[in-house]
């Protein structure tokens, strides 16, 4: 009996001391624990996928950078660049020279814009794929971050597990000790109590062991559990060591793009160099900012030439549309009947006008497009910050892909859309979602205007329209209005007809420390206005010929934060004439900047 | 469970590498035009950021989470181009007024008042303090000094060009001429760089000193004087302005410090940082990741360098490792911090195409 007792007494011990758990754990107690466990088990399993689809995500963009990278890098490419520019450059000379007549220009510049978007095409594809990559070091930065607190997460979840399993273990290795202690004790008792002086008590010392047996042979089965547990949190690391090998695919991605990006350095060197050994006297940089700038510097200046074209006539030419008649017109022109005849003397029967014949009106363009006047019609001020902020694209740049032939501006919603010169109105439609609501009018002498994304339109085609006609009313979006003016179907910078054309200036650059000033000097940054010089925004000129305080338009900066746009805040001993110094932060870009480039007034103050 | 731990450290070390010192961009407050200094207050209502907004002649006044409380506009006329902080009040420097405002920053900000207006007749830049004497730089050619409590100059002393920086020690006002060098002549306007005036404001002791001589530094017995001209930084001896040595620096060196035995500067026309070490003038060249820096300033055991060109502030790590490249949008002037806040006036604001300033506050 004695043997069988102790038998009953070591068994559990050994169980014990072999690594199970505590026969003092109720039941309940511990399947509430194994419920707690395996929920956060399964919290971590979630985690674990969650980081799965992260890692699937971010091999997914890594072949897609493979794929990038795999593209020729022919971004702006230079000979193409090059060859181009020289072109641009002998147009520019002809139309300084007024050696391209109106009859001629409009096939060069057919030639040429078709010359130029095949280039820019290209190049503003690479743009886009440059974006594009941007856009995936963005993703990847967000992934990287978003990553980074999911492993924080799993950590914290690791650590909370692991904390609560090791306070189980240390728990249950207390209360074992104390168990074991009393089990030692309770044999102890058992020895010295000889069983042929059997009582009560021995009999009660008995049922206590066997009891103690049983809650043995309960943790045996709890144990298997423990264990089971044991070999899933086990599994559970392995999974989540796994993890942290995999976060060398995020390595290994940001390397890819390092490596990406040291190419690009390296083929921007090699640009550099090619330009260095050309060029050696003078380094100049053929950025696709630099190209897209001298882009709307020359089709400014072809607008311009066609501008020009608009001669200083006494009348405006009409061509008859089906359907006019000698009244509409001359109301559509605020002219009267009579004074129709009188300049169209050859017009023999008024009733028996057709499609296509001319018909001189006694008007002067001239008058009619008053600069002054012309931007009330689109509800613009010539402030410099409100034409910053209202100036969506500009005219020639290439935000959408293609070079755009007017001007996008966001003007007061609901600002009601007039028409600033008379004319017939030959489109009044939606014509697609670019161009949205759109209104095409006809004022003679080949020029026509356009006026897109309206809010609404109030005319019809067919209507006559006379200055100030309300033709459409703007909407509440961001760029509302798009204005374009064809003039014998070539479009014109919408500047030339808002704006005054300076012609021709030698733009360079200056900085804040070019006569060595020091930050510490109350003249630092100063102008000659007594303003603080300001990026995108001062400009020096010979104060004779441009007054302090003017703000011109350069488009040749058009795709600059400014759009363009500066004010003469400053003056420099140098800058006399047809000369015109901008202010950059930017001591690179100052010393290697000298440009011939188109120059308009917008405001006199 | 013996691998946890193992575990545990592992992913701590990741995460400690990948989300180390995150900055982020917090509220961005406009400001005036040209802002330029950013000054710690404290007094017995709490502690307060005070920025001159130079084109405005207006202070802004800023709690330590850099929310404003107050702008002191009463000093609109007078072309403020400077202000030094000194025993509870801020001391003005009138260019435009030739007045030296005084404001008592005692209490809260919004008590803070004027308490005096001291004429000078001249076009004020600068100035500095020693014992309730102001030794005054002046446009109009002039050092001047202020005695505070008799509100009288006692000594005006004409300068040969106009100096821009004034460094004093216990005894002494050091001022270095800018000017002395003509960049259109190429020429001398003096051979003059460096004068020393007692705090009586007589002249004491002066030196030929190079071309353009700009911030003047004290340290121990030795003057440190950057030459913008000629691109260095020449140590002097105090005693008797004897040139110890002359180290070469690079474009445009602005704004140097004196931090841990050597002088930190930023190299603006380098994208360059440097150290010039004290004992031995050695000097380590540190290669940014963001163009034209302008100021290097020390907290703690990193190094913040505002850049003026890319807009960016940049943050070293002790052994010159970026580990932090932040877009400010703007013309990067000064820095301070506030417990885990830090905030950067910029002197414009390119985030909203505006030509104003702004204090972007930026959460470590």
């Amino acid at each position: 009996m004695r043997k069988v007792a102790l038998l009953f007494l070591l068994v559990p011990v050994f169980l014990l001391f072999t690594g199970c758990s505590s026969p003092f754990i109720t039941r309940d107690d511990f399947i509430a624990r194994m419920d707690s466990i395996e929920q956060k088990i399964d919290s971590l399993a979630l985690g674990q996928r969650k980081i799965a689809q992260l890692e699937d995500a971010v091999q997914e963009l890594a072949f897609r950078i493979n794929f990038v990278q795999a593209i020729e890098p022919t971004y702006a490419g230079y000979e193409e660049l090059e060859a181009l520019r020289a072109e641009l450059q002998i147009i520019k000379n002809m139309l300084a020279e007024s050696v391209i007549d109106s009859a001629s220009s409009a096939a060069i510049v057919k030639t040429l814009y078709d010359k130029i978007d095949g280039v820019l095409t290209g190049s503003v594809e690479n743009d886009i794929i440059t974006r594009e990559i941007d856009d995936l070091n963005r993703k990847v930065q967000a992934l990287e971050s978003l990553n980074s607190s999911r492993y924080s997460e799993l950590v914290q979840r690791i650590s909370e597990v692991g904390s609560y399993d090791s306070s189980i273990d240390e728990a249950k290795y207390e209360e074992l000790l104390q168990r074991i202690e009393e089990i030692k004790n309770t044999e102890t008792i058992v020895v010295q109590q000889k069983p042929e002086n059997a009582d009560d008590r021995y009999d009660e010392l008995l049922q206590k062991i066997e009891e103690l047996s049983a809650r043995t042979d309960t943790s045996l089965v709890d144990s298997a559990k423990y264990d089971s547990l044991a070999r899933r949190l086990a599994e559970l690391e392995q999974t989540v060591g796994s993890s942290v090998i995999d976060a060398e695919v995020f390595n290994e991605f940001v390397s890819r793009i390092e490596e990406m990006d040291s190419r690009t350095r390296e083929l921007a060197s090699n640009l550099e160099a090619i330009e260095q050994q050309e060029e050696p006297e003078q380094r100049e940089f053929v950025t696709m900012a630099t190209f897209l700038g001298e882009i709307s510097d020359i089709r400014s200046r072809l607008g311009a030439a066609a501008y020009e074209t608009i001669e200083p006539t006494s009348y405006v030419s009409y061509i008859v549309k089906s359907g006019d008649n000698l009244w509409s017109i001359a109301q559509a022109y605020g002219v009267t009947v009579e004074q129709l005849k009188a300049v169209n003397k050859d017009v023999k029967n008024w009733d028996l006008i057709y499609r296509g014949d001319e018909i001189k009106i006694p008007l002067s363009l001239d008058n009619l497009m008053a600069k002054a006047s012309v931007a009330t019609h689109f509800g613009l001020n010539l402030g410099v910050d409100f034409l910053v902020d209202s100036i969506e694209s500009n005219f020639g740049s290439y935000d959408y892909g293609y070079a755009n032939p007017g001007m996008d501006l966001t003007v007061p919603p609901g600002s009601r859309i007039t028409a600033f010169l008379p004319g017939k109105v030959i489109l009044s439609e939606r014509v697609n979602d670019l161009y949205g609501e759109m209104v095409v009018v006809d004022h003679g002498n080949n020029i026509k205007t356009v006026y897109a994304r309206l809010g609404s339109r109030t005319v019809v085609k067919g209507d006559f329209v006379r200055v100030g006609d309300t033709i459409g009313s703007a909407s509440d979006a961001k760029g509302n209005l798009h204005f374009e003016f064809w003039k014998a179907d070539v479009p014109v910078n919408p500047a030339d007809i808002i704006f005054e054309n300076l012609g021709t200036f030698e733009v360079t650059m200056y900085t804040e420390w070019d006569d060595a000033k020091n930050p510490t000097s109350p003249s630092f940054k100063m102008t000659a206005s007594g303003d603080f010089v300001k990026g995108y925004r001062t400009v020096a000129a010979d104060p004779s010929l441009i007054p302090l305080g003017s703000i011109v338009y350069i488009p040749f900066f058009s795709s600059s934060p400014n759009k363009g746009f500066f004010v003469v805040e400053d003056t420099g001993s140098s800058i006399r004439g047809n000369k015109i110094d901008v202010y950059t932060h930017d001591f690179d870009i100052a010393s290697n900047f000298k440009e011939d480039l188109l120059v308009y007034v917008v405001k006199k103050p | 469970m013996k691998r946890s731990p193992i575990l545990f450290f592992l992913f701590v070390g990741i995460i400690s590498v990948t989300a180390s010192g995150t900055i982020t961009l917090g509220q961005r407050y406009p400001l005036g035009i040209m802002p330029s200094a950013l000054i710690k207050v404290e007094n017995s209502s709490g502690t307060y950021f005070v920025t001159l907004v130079k084109g405005d002649s207006e202070l802004v006044v800023f709690d330590t989470s850099f929310r404003p409380i107050t702008i002191f506009d009463s000093m609109r006329n007078d072309g403020i181009n400077d202000l030094i902080y000194r025993d509870g009040k801020l001391y003005c420097f009138g260019f435009y007024s030739g007045r030296v405002i005084v404001v008592d920053v005692s209490g809260h900000p919004s008590k803070w008042k004027k308490s005096d207006e001291i004429p000078t007749s001249s076009r004020l830049i600068t100035g500095s303090f020693i014992d309730g004497k102001v030794g005054m730089l002046t446009n109009d050619f002039e050092f001047l000094l202020l005695d505070i409590s008799k509100r009288e100059i006692i000594k005006r002393q004409e300068l040969p060009v106009i100096a821009l920086s004034i460094a004093e020690d216990s005894e002494f006002f050091f001022v270095s001429l800018f000017h002395n060098y003509n960049l259109l002549t190429s020429s001398h306007e003096t051979e003059k760089g460096l004068l020393v005036f007692d705090e009586w404001g007589n002249l004491i002791k002066e030196a030929d000193i190079g071309k353009r001589p700009s911030y003047i530094l004290l340290g121990g017995e030795k003057i440190f004087l950057v030459s913008y001209v000629e691109e260095n930084l020449k140590i002097l001896s105090k005693s008797d302005l004897a040139e110890i040595t002359t180290v070469q620096l690079g474009k445009y060196p602005n704004f140097p410090v004196i931090h841990n035995g050597k002088i930190w500067i930023a190299l603006t026309g380098e994208d360059q940082i440097m150290t010039v070490d004290l004992e031995t003038y050695r000097t380590q060249e540190f290669d940014l990741m963001g163009r034209g820096p302008i100021k290097v300033v020390h907290n703690g055991d990193r190094i913040y360098v505002l850049e003026t060109i890319t807009g960016t502030l940049e943050v070293l790590d002790s052994r010159g490792n970026t580990i932090e490249y932040v877009e400010l949008d703007g013309y990067p002037v000064d820095i301070v911090f506030s417990g885990k806040e830090v905030a950067v006036l910029l002197q414009e604001d390119w985030q909203t195409g505006k030509n104003t300033g702004a204090l972007q506050v930026i959460r470590n």
